[in-house]
């Protein structure tokens, strides 16, 4: 579960006068347990700074993030690396894979951050989602001889190693193709539901709406945050 | 942090590489020697015979060695065992005066050798009618020079056996007491076969006799002896050449007695003594005798020439 | 951190051109420095070591360096021959012992060196296989030209021409190897070793051919004029001494007046020396020699040029050292994605920072291991390297 209360985010400009800031306000939402959600709202509202503050790569100015219970407003650096790992699997626009790693090494990367489990189970684990994305023949395979779809695919399955109970999507299906973007929205709304993972993924397709449970508008849940404030 | 770990090791290691020599240079000349019993090796028989001798009885004396030869020495051509021989040997006793053509052709340490000849170089007889060859202009060159059968004379003798007494003495001083009384012995034995010689060579006062091989000059010479060589093989029979050759040599030089240095053919023998020659054989010595030693042999020489003497009659000679 | 280490490692592995451009332009930086500085002391040890041993060396007045290079290492080289006569006189005085060297000839590249069997004890040569040189002709070689020609003993081995076209002059000889030294590390190991009247007889100075007295000479002889037998050039000469013909192997000439290229003296204490140095310093011939002091002059020059290449080298490490720190920055600037990603996934700045520093770090490891193993097998092969030039 995911809930948002009185958030407010700054973040520094880059115009000649360094000092101007400016920030959004995000109202309280909640994004129930094991529920598929959609993040829609014009560019620049803010869709993926909420992603960044639920993922914990960004702080927020006030209020408060809590993640299963987990108040990650409060936790430190190192805190919020390790909530990363355990609790929370992105899939990035941009696949964002390793490209001097195999398939198997790159969804087992948060293995390789963490250090954390046998790393025989771990591989196992690897491979099992890897085959349950039909991609049990590109195991030892460089992601530069991968098809796009099928980078997004592995990335999916990064996200989904340590079976974090958030899911957060950036747009995954930014560079797909129209039959590969179904596919991976499929894929993610069906690893959410298997493991009963909190999806909540940002999209500029409408067509894609209708494959999750809800869809939340940033131009309901967020006003820009005025210099005085 | 691991950079630093790294740096540090790598350090280590390209300093232990760098580091002491831990490979000498093995430069180091000569070689510890043990103490071992001395060893001298003779080139011939007579030169073995003298130093045994001289050494008989004495127990620090070295170890001597005469190598098996087969023939003349003078014309031997060492094999490799042989020459490993020689060049252990502290001492290598020459007899000099050429004898020893094959140290030309041998690799030994110089200082080891014993020249019992290099005192007497002003008594050597040199030889004569050797043929010499050249290549061009470079000059001539000879392949003979003095005859070296100075064993022969038992007082050139003498001296040889002093120069080995001398050598045997430093190998080994305790014993240079017993080594000159040896020597002593020796000397009077050499003297008396000298004197028994001188008799029975008095008897042919001047008369010719001729040799079979120019291999008696310093017994020719030593006693007086009126000889001319021929170049005559105990165990060949003459060519017709030769027979021609001996007549004109009869024609000045009328012999009536030869001189083998072993018994001669038969037939040879008969032919001669056809021709008015009478054959006996003086025995060179110059390799290790059937029986017997050096000295038994000279006396048995000594022996047969004056039978051979009796036998002709003097007014035969 | 073990995962921030292998995500480095990959890395490296996987740009493995410019990882290997990098490793190798380190190692040379670390290599070069340390292998001159390690030719340098090492040869001058060895140097020192072999001309500390050799107390003097006779030879023909000229260049002393060329004397002592060729007598210690038998440079290929030969300073101004001398007449055997010198060795003769030199032996007669008893101030020393004297070892006749003659190092002009080759077989290949291994200088045949003519000596007398006192250089063997002198450098503590030992036989290994086979035995000592007994006949003319026969050889003993040194461990390294065994084992470089495949050979031992009971093989031969042939002298070289001292040029292509040298038809009228020094022609091959076929030698039997009777032995092959033990391994000295020294340059005895890459020379052949002949009794010096061997090496006369490669110099023409004597030689074997059927016995010209003999009728059967026939069309070799020029004219017989009383007992002087002249040979034409038809004459066959042996190439080959063995024990069949090697009594027919003579030399023309007074052996006073054949030739040596040095004269290793060896006297028993100071006091000979001396007193032989007092004979031989107004020689107008001769020169008697010190080899170490010899070789400390050169080896002074040689660690000025040293000290001048490794500051060369420096100069061009702390180059070498600034492109390297820019690839590395470029590197982190092309990698800002991947750790942001990294980050994004939940590294923390520490993991980052041990990733950047393994990529620099396995790097420098590598370099620094493959210039050691450079540098041990540098010293290694290093007396070889010297030594090969040495007899060039």
């Amino acid at each position: 579960m995911i809930n948002v209360s009185e958030l407010a985010f700054r973040y520094r400009g880059h115009g000649p006068d360094r000092s101007s800031t400016f920030g959004m306000r995000v109202e309280d939402f909640t994004v129930p347990p094991g529920a598929s959600t959609a993040l829609v709202g014009p560019s620049g509202s803010g869709k993926t700074t909420l992603l960044g503050l639920i993922a914990g790569t960004l702080r927020a100015a006030s209020g408060s993030v809590i993640v299963n219970d987990q108040a990650i407003s409060n936790f430190s650096d190192s805190e919020l690396g390790r909530y990363r790992i355990r609790s929370v699997g992105q899939v990035f626009q941009a696949f964002e894979l390793l490209g001097y790693l195999t398939v198997t090494e790159n969804v087992m990367l948060p293995w390789y951050i963490s250090g954390s489990g046998r790393k025989a189970d771990i591989r196992k684990r690897a491979v099992d989602l890897l085959r349950g994305v039909g991609l049990e023949s590109k195991l030892n395979v460089m992601p530069g001889e991968l098809s796009q779809g099928e980078q997004q695919r592995v990335a999916v399955c990064r996200a989904m190693l340590n079976n974090p109970p958030v899911l957060l999507a950036d747009e995954p299906t930014g560079n797909l193709d129209q039959e590969n973007k179904q596919n991976v929205v499929d894929l993610l709304v069906e690893q959410a539901t298997r493991n009963n993972s909190t999806l909540l993924m940002v999209t500029h397709d409408e067509s894609l709406l209708g494959k999750f449970d809800s869809v939340l508008d940033m131009r309901h849940i967020a006003q820009p945050l005025n210099r005085q404030e | 942090m691991i950079l630093i770990r790294t740096l540090l090791i790598s350090v280590a290691l390209l300093s232990a590489a760098c580091g002491g020599d831990d490979r000498q240079a093995s430069d180091q000349g000569g070689s510890a020697t043990e103490p071992k019993k001395a060893l001298v090796v003779t080139s011939n028989y007579p030169l073995y015979f003298f130093a045994s001798r001289i050494a008989e009885g004495v127990d620090v004396a070295p170890e001597i060695i005469f190598p098996d030869i087969d023939g003349d020495p003078t014309f031997w051509t060492p094999g490799a065992e042989q020459i490993q021989l020689l060049q252990s040997a502290d001492i290598v006793i020459l007899n000099g005066a050429g004898a020893e053509p094959w140290l030309d052709l041998i690799t030994i340490d110089q200082r080891r050798l014993l020249d019992t000849s290099a005192n007497i170089t002003d008594r050597l007889i040199p030889l004569e009618d050797t043929v010499a060859h050249q290549h061009g202009p470079e000059g001539e060159h000879s392949h003979q020079g003095t005859a070296f059968t100075t064993w022969l004379d038992p007082h050139l003798a003498i001296v040889q056996s002093q120069v080995v007494t001398e050598a045997l003495i430093k190998l080994a001083p305790a014993g240079e007491q017993q080594l000159r009384e040896n020597m002593a012995g020796l000397e009077q034995e050499l003297i008396a076969l000298d004197t028994k010689f001188a008799e029975v060579f008095a008897k042919l006062d001047g008369r010719p006799v001729l040799f079979s091989h120019p291999v008696y000059q310093y017994m020719q010479h030593r006693y007086g002896i009126n000889g001319e060589s021929l170049h005559w093989e105990p165990d060949q029979e003459p060519t017709t050449s030769a027979w021609i050759d001996l007549q004109q040599m009869l024609a000045s030089h009328p012999a009536t007695i030869m001189i083998w240095e072993d018994e001669p053919l038969t037939a040879t023998a008969t032919r001669l003594s056809d021709t008015g020659i009478t054959s006996v054989s003086l025995r060179t010595v110059a390799n290790r005798p059937g029986q017997g030693d050096y000295l038994s042999e000279m006396h048995e020489n000594v022996r047969r020439i004056a039978e051979t003497f009796a036998t002709h009659g003097a007014h035969q000679l | 951190m073990s995962g921030a280490l292998f995500l480095g490692w990959r890395y490296l592995a996987h740009h493995r051109f410019k990882s290997g451009i990098l490793i190798a332009s380190i190692t040379l930086m670390l290599f070069l420095p340390a292998a001159t500085r390690l030719l340098v002391e090492d040869s001058a040890t060895a140097l020192t070591a072999r001309a500390d041993v050799t107390p003097l060396i006779l030879g023909a007045r000229g260049s002393e360096l060329e004397l002592v290079l060729n007598t210690l290492y038998f440079h290929a080289e030969s300073p101004a021959e001398i007449d055997n006569k010198a060795f003769i006189e030199a032996q007669s005085t008893g101030l020393a012992n004297f070892i006749p060297i003659h190092s002009r000839f080759r077989s290949q590249a291994a200088p045949i060196v003519g000596t007398s069997l006192d250089y063997f004890n002198f450098r503590g040569l030992n036989i290994t296989e086979g035995r000592q040189m007994g006949l003319l002709g026969e050889c003993v070689i040194g461990a390294n030209v065994a084992a470089r020609l495949g050979l031992g003993a009971g093989d031969s081995i042939i002298s070289s021409p001292e040029t292509v076209f040298d038809i009228a002059g020094v022609y091959p000889l076929r030698m039997t190897i009777a032995g092959v030294l033990d391994s000295a590390g020294t340059a005895d190991d890459d020379a052949v070793f002949v009794d010096v009247r061997t090496s006369w007889i490669i110099q023409g100075l004597g030689h074997g051919h059927t016995d010209l007295a003999e009728p059967e000479a026939g069309a070799a002889v020029l004219s017989r004029r009383d007992n002087v037998v002249t040979a034409n050039a038809s004459l066959t000469q042996y190439a080959e001494i063995t024990p069949e013909n090697i009594s027919a192997f003579h030399f023309h000439g007074s052996d006073e007046t054949f030739p040596l290229t040095s004269i290793i003296a060896v006297p028993p204490d100071q006091k000979n020396a001396t007193l032989l140095r007092g004979r031989y310093h107004d020689s107008e011939l001769l020169q008697l020699v010190l080899p170490g002091k010899v070789l400390d002059d050169l080896l002074e020059t040689v660690f000025a040029v040293q000290n001048y290449v490794i500051l060369g080298l420096a100069i061009l490490s702390l180059a070498t050292v600034a492109v390297i720190t820019l690839v590395f920055l470029l590197s982190q600037q092309l990698r800002k994605g991947e750790f942001h990603t990294l980050s994004r996934i939940g590294a923390s700045r520490g993991y980052i920072s041990v990733l950047i520093t393994s990529e620099i770090g396995f790097v420098f490891l590598i370099s620094v291991l493959l210039a050691a193993g450079l540098t041990y097998v540098t010293r290694y092969y290093a007396m070889q390297i010297l030594q090969s030039f040495l007899t060039l």
